[in-house]
């Protein structure tokens, strides 16, 4: 995982924000760098990542954050987790995540297909070998979320 | 459901079935297409994406006391504790089983993304409306029930 796979996700991620939601995220915190055993947020998108790298990318929010951020996507208030709630994040992060391939070209970055998990105290495994960089995020509009970015080259 | 759709998702259970009866010689009973039974909290939701003709995600699930049960006939060791052994166990479980329906659809030429391990008291994996999501359960004796889901 470089430095250079990084900056391109947290530039999709607010690109994205900014076409699509009309809102314009800061980051939130320090990186994390993520191995083992983490607990992650209520409701989360994750998409794999092929090509000359492996990986995933990941957003996740509480659900709060998740309704208050489909809503500003749909343009209608949405009060609490449904399928289109699920069906907006798992688009969100497929947005972010065609945006970052863009911006990685010379990878060749091939999507797979978004898989969206809500629930409560999750916790995520994490090789040793393929940390998640997890890059916590905020909007004034909508709250707190984090993205987060696990690639190696292959 | 067209036929590489329908390839995908009986390669990643007939290959869940045999690996899982080589590895522990213990009956499974496989319910139909589409039949599910709860799995029982804490659970494990192992998410592994792919890309070929099709686009997709292979979700196993399983509870925690299942793959302990597992992995207690596998390597002859009783656990009762999720450590990072039964972890790795978990994942390797998953691969194996991506691995043998990557082998038997060689045409499809699936790539694999890494797998992700959830664990959970409660969780919803969504399909969305765009993908065909389908799902089988699988009775492994002395052991419990584990999931095969498969989003295209």
């Amino acid at each position: 995982m470089k430095s250079e796979h990084i900056n391109p996700c947290i530039e999709a991620t607010v690109d994205t924000y900014k076409t699509m939601l009309g809102s314009v995220p800061v980051r939130n915190g320090k990186l994390e760098v993520k191995t083992g055993i983490f607990p992650v947020t209520d409701c989360m998108g994750v998409i794999g990542l092929t090509g000359k790298v492996r990986g995933a990318m990941m957003i996740g929010m509480k659900e709060e954050v998740a309704c208050k951020t489909v809503g500003m996507f749909l343009e209608k208030e949405i009060t609490s987790i449904d399928a289109d709630v699920l069906d907006g994040i798992g688009e969100i992060i497929n947005i972010i995540a065609g945006a970052a391939a863009a911006k990685l070209a010379d990878f060749k970055i091939g999507l797979g297909l978004p898989t969206v998990l809500a629930g409560k105290d999750h916790k995520m495994f994490s090789d040793i070998n393929s940390p998640w960089i997890i890059i916590p995020m905020k909007t004034d509009e909508a709250g707190e979320f984090q993205v987060a970015i696990t690639m190696e080259e292959v | 459901m067209d036929e590489n759709v329908f390839n995908v998702f009986k390669a990643f259970c007939d290959s869940f079935h045999e690996s899982v009866a080589s590895m522990t010689g213990l009956p499974i009973k496989r319910l139909k297409l589409g039949s599910t039974l709860p799995v029982e909290a804490p659970f494990f939701t192992i998410i592994t994406g792919f890309k070929g003709p099709k686009s997709g995600s292979v979700l196993l699930k399983c509870s925690a006391a299942a793959i302990l049960r597992l992995y207690a006939k596998y390597l002859g060791e009783d656990s009762n504790k999720i450590d990072a052994d039964v972890i790795d166990g978990v994942r390797e479980l998953a691969s194996i089983v991506n691995g043998a329906a990557s082998a038997k659809e060689q045409q499809l030429k699936l790539n694999f993304t890494p797998s992700m391990t959830i664990y959970s008291e409660v969780v919803e994996n969504h399909v969305s409306k765009k993908a065909i999501g389908a799902a089988t359960s699988f009775f492994v004796e002395d052991c419990g029930v584990f999931t095969v889901e498969i989003h295209q």
